[in-house]
């Protein structure tokens, strides 16, 4: 990593988490497609300063920035950046580029210009009022002003050169033919092997490459950008003539055909990566001088902070229109279909997955760590999910949870509306995703889909909601085959025992026509693959691992567990009613629930000796102490979808960020002392 | 009955996402391999491969109901089979390789594949054959080697470091499976053998077997080689 890199590191882990300046927010551009704000301000509310300045952490970051700098630092804010004022860091996406950008307050520019007086891997210079490096390979710039520093680092989409057309502009070469390849498989390297030790004479081509491709390319490309940039670039222009002699003449003579074909793919990728090199200088400067010079009053972002501002939020994120985020970085990653690489069939840009806006604020509630999200939805999108999420749990579920329970998953969606939803969303998706005479196909599948399948009855055996709940862990013994050896080394298969931890759970979903699964189950013991026992259902083919269930069909709800214990109980109505469980309470406000009681599963797995692993050992360690960990999987407000993960830390510290900080201080110290 | 093996499939699956986080802590994972070869003093001979993850069957179990893990893809046992098939029928039809059989225990996760061989060749074809089909080189570069006259047999072993890049890409949990796992080849021959080069090596009461048996992590790290030259009366 060079140094630039390590003091926009540092730089912004000393920033931490933080604030809002009316003056930074409004240097956010429109294009803005994400926005993490950071309000280091309320952390350092939160740890206090005294008590970061005294940390182990403090010390270690100002070493390293001192150590980088030569620059003598007592505390963190001699680095001269503002820390009560908020951070904003922003993402902007082009078909060639992905830029982000940071702008940090400053408090006292001067200290902070001290911090780079010594750095050698970046070219110094002004930029009208503003102090300005950029670094060699040219992606990233910094300047600042008497209140302001503005970073920018840009990264290219590879992406963007598979264009013909932009690669023909910018004067890429041409890989070399895969005929050079044939003649490599039909080469004699054994015969060559000999002769080559003797022959070939010691030419470092790298050394070569090197003195031609030198630096960037610039002048052969240089015109087809801004002339203002050209004059900062100082290199030498690559020959081609040259480049051209080297393969043909030379190489390919001295080498055999093999080395011949790999040189010259290798000369023509040098080439062609100095020419990206040249052209993404010129464009992040182009980027870096227009923020400089931007005068952006408004944006969306701006208008949306004002009306979502936090005041607890430690930093928020905001991204812009969800649905190009999932489309560009999920969608095409996953299916691998790039730009111009999409069949002509696909309109790749009108896929709609029916979001808009996200939020997602980081929130430190007395000994609570929050993550709360918000995504608003497409008004016919939020009107499915109402009538999805709209559902209550069965009533009769609260009564499996109890605070003793290591965690529980609670489900509950409305089936009928799911299915009714499914059409209407696929049709969405592959609406964007294909046209023409495809899109009537699919079209027509999905009528037929809402056609054919009947939302009612389906809801009727599967209502939506539903309950999985880990009790507790057990032990068992389980028999494996060993090999016993004689003294003369033959051996015979011999069965022994070792003991294994297993979870034990119960889940359960409500049904109001059970009678197709009893139907099934019955099938299965004309042909024993299920046995029945009273009403407790089990299923004898393999059940190696221990966790396939018993099953129970009682009362309008399946049941599931591989402790026959639990069903049996609830058969005998000697299932014990927990309904006072805290928890229950918090999963009749909210259908859709996750929680891992962390103490509780750390405990029990330790208890017996559960832990396989040093490092799920380690694991344990570290987080032995947290309470419970809650998933609140969702719910509509409005057209806004709300979810929020939860992390209870013990109360021995002042609020949840202040533990945080205290672990994080002895794991470093375990680490480095 | 397609019907219910489908939901009971649906149900093991959905059961072991679930808890799967939990599980892979919980469950230890190790395996044996076991390399048994009995050389006539001809050249000739027979030899039985086995891979034993018995003791870890639950785990072996729990995965195989995925379809990947850490982005590795699972074999489901159909797959399994069939490679195992298409390895029996690579070897029947090699030239000096005769009487193949193979065998595999789905509920203790224990397979077997054995044949004769006519000549020391055959057995080193038999060797790569094996590591090609399943794209695994633990034993490293293998070449067996026997010379008749001098009474010696020798196993050449070459220490493969790509077998380690691999090792160290995995997560900690799934090296876990590595600590407890042991190679263990044995050499049986008709006459006594008078001396076996590898220090980890252990010569039978009668004299007519030499059994290595090492740790597979120590195998991954060159920590210790199976080469050997056995010297036989």
């Amino acid at each position: 990593m060079n140094k630039l890199s390590i003091l926009i590191l540092i730089t912004l882990l000393l920033k931490g988490f933080t604030v809002c300046s009316q003056d930074l927010i409004s240097k956010i551009p429109e294009d803005a497609q994400a926005v993490l704000s950071v309000h280091s301000g309320k952390w350092f509310d939160l740890i206090g300063k005294n008590e970061f300045k005294n940390s182990f952490l403090h010390q270690l970051l100002l070493t390293k920035l001192m150590d980088e700098t030569d620059i003598q630092l007592s505390t963190y804010e001699d680095t001269g950046i503002d820390f009560d004022q908020t951070s904003y860091f922003y993402a902007v996406t082009t078909d060639s580029l992905i830029s982000f950008v940071g702008l940090l307050p400053l408090r006292d520019a001067e200290s902070f210009g001290k911090l780079t007086n010594t750095h050698s891997n970046g070219i110094k210079s002004t930029k009208g009022d503003k102090s300005y490096i950029i670094n060699h390979r040219g992606d990233t710039h910094i300047a600042w002003d008497q209140n302001t520093v503005y970073i920018l680092y840009t990264s290219i989409m590879d992406n963007y050169f598979l264009s013909e057309e932009v690669r023909e502009n910018l004067g890429f070469m041409d890989y070399p033919e895969i005929d050079s390849r044939n003649r490599i498989e039909s080469y004699d390297w054994e015969d060559a092997s000999t002769e080559m030790e003797d022959e070939v004479p010691t030419i470092d081509l790298n050394k070569e490459v090197d003195s031609l491709m030198g630096v960037p390319s610039a002048p052969l490309i240089m015109h087809k950008f801004d002339t203002a940039i050209i004059e900062e670039v100082d290199i030498e222009a690559p020959i081609l003539h040259k480049v051209d002699t080297l393969i043909d003449e030379s190489v390919s003579t001295i080498y055999p055909p093999e080395d011949s074909y790999i040189d010259s793919y290798n000369l023509v990728a040098n080439f062609n990566d100095s020419l990206k090199t040249a052209w993404l200088k010129a464009e992040s400067t182009l980027i870096f001088d227009e923020l400089l010079n931007s005068k952006h009053t408004t944006s969306t972002y701006k208008k949306y902070y004002k009306k979502n501002k936090n005041k607890n939020a430690v930093a928020q994120i905001w991204v812009k229109n969800v649905n190009t985020l999932y489309r560009d970085f999920i969608f095409y990653s996953t299916l691998g279909v790039l730009g111009s690489g999409a069949p002509e069939f696909m309109d790749i840009k009108r896929l709609n997955f029916g979001f808009k806006d996200m939020l997602i604020d980081f929130v430190v509630d007395m000994n609570t760590l929050k993550v709360q999200s918000k995504i608003d939805l497409e008004k016919e999108t939020a009107s499915y999910i109402k009538n999805i999420y709209k559902k209550k749990t069965n009533p009769a579920f609260y009564s499996f949870i109890d605070d003793q329970d290591l965690g529980f998953i609670s489900i509950s969606m409305d089936t009928e509306e799911y299915l009714k939803w499914l059409p209407h969303y696929y049709s969405n998706i592959t609406g964007g995703l294909v046209t023409g005479e495809i899109w009537e196909y699919i079209d027509l599948a999905t009528d037929l889909f809402d056609l054919l399948v009947d939302e009612k009855a389906i809801a009727q055996v599967v209502k939506g909601d539903g309950l999985f709940v880990v009790k507790d862990i057990f032990a068992r013994e389980k028999s494996y085959i060993d090999y016993e050896y004689d003294d003369d080394w033959n051996y015979k298969e011999v069965e022994k025992t070792k003991t294994e931890n297993l979870p034990r759970y119960v889940g359960m979903f409500s049904s109001d026509n059970p009678a197709i699964f009893e139907k099934l189950l019955k099938i299965g013991m004309r042909h024993d693959k299920t046995r029945v026992d009273g009403q407790i259902y089990e299923i004898t083919s393999k059940n190696i691992v221990g966790i396939e269930p018993f099953i129970l069909i009682d009362k309008g709800i399946v049941y599931l567990s591989n402790d026959k214990n639990i069903l049996e109980e609830i058969v005998q109505n000697k299932h014990r009613k927990r309904t006072s469980s805290g928890k229950a309470k918090m999963l009749k406000k909210n259908s859709n629930l996750g929680m891992i009681n962390v103490k509780n599963l750390i405990q029990a797995t330790e208890g017996l000796g559960a832990l396989a692993t040093k490092s799920s050992r380690e694991l344990a360690d570290n987080f032995k102490d947290f309470e419970n960990i809650y998933v609140n999987l969702g719910n509509m407000k409005g057209n806004t979808f709300h979810s929020e993960l939860a992390i209870e830390l013990p109360r021995e510290s002042d609020n949840g960020m202040k533990y945080l900080f205290n672990m994080i201080e002895n794991v470093l110290e375990k680490e480095y002392r | 009955m397609l019907l219910l093996s489908n939901s009971k499939d649906i149900m093991r699956k959905l059961l072991f996402i679930i808890l799967m986080p939990l599980i892979s802590f919980l469950l230890t994972g190790c395996f044996d391999v076991i390399e048994d070869i009995t050389l006539h003093p001809d050249g000739s001979g027979k030899v039985q491969m086995t891979l034993n993850l018995s003791k870890s069957k639950s785990k072996v179990a729990s995965i195989m109901t995925l379809d990947s893990i850490n982005g590795y893809k699972i074999p489901k046992e159909k797959t399994i089979r069939k490679e195992v098939q298409e390895v029996v029928s690579t070897l029947r039809n090699t030239k000096g390789i005769s009487n193949v059989s193979s065998s595999l225990d789905f509920n203790n996760y224990i397979a077997v594949i054995r044949c004769d061989f006519s000549q020391i060749s055959s057995l080193n074809t038999f060797i790569s054959t094996l590591s090609k089909q399943f794209k695994t080189n633990l034993s490293g570069y293998t070449h067996f080697a026997f010379q008749s006259p001098y009474k010696k047999f020798t196993r050449k072993f070459t220490y493969d470091p790509t077998t380690k890049k691999a090792y160290d890409k995995l997560n900690s949990n799934t090296k876990q499976v590595f600590n407890d796992a042991y190679y263990t080849s044995i050499y049986r021959f008709q006459n006594p053998v008078r001396s076996a080069a590898n220090k980890a090596s252990k010569i039978s009461a009668n004299k007519k077997a030499v059994m290595t048996r090492v740790g597979i992590l120590q195998l991954i790290s060159n920590q210790i080689s199976l080469a050997n030259k056995i010297t036989i009366d």
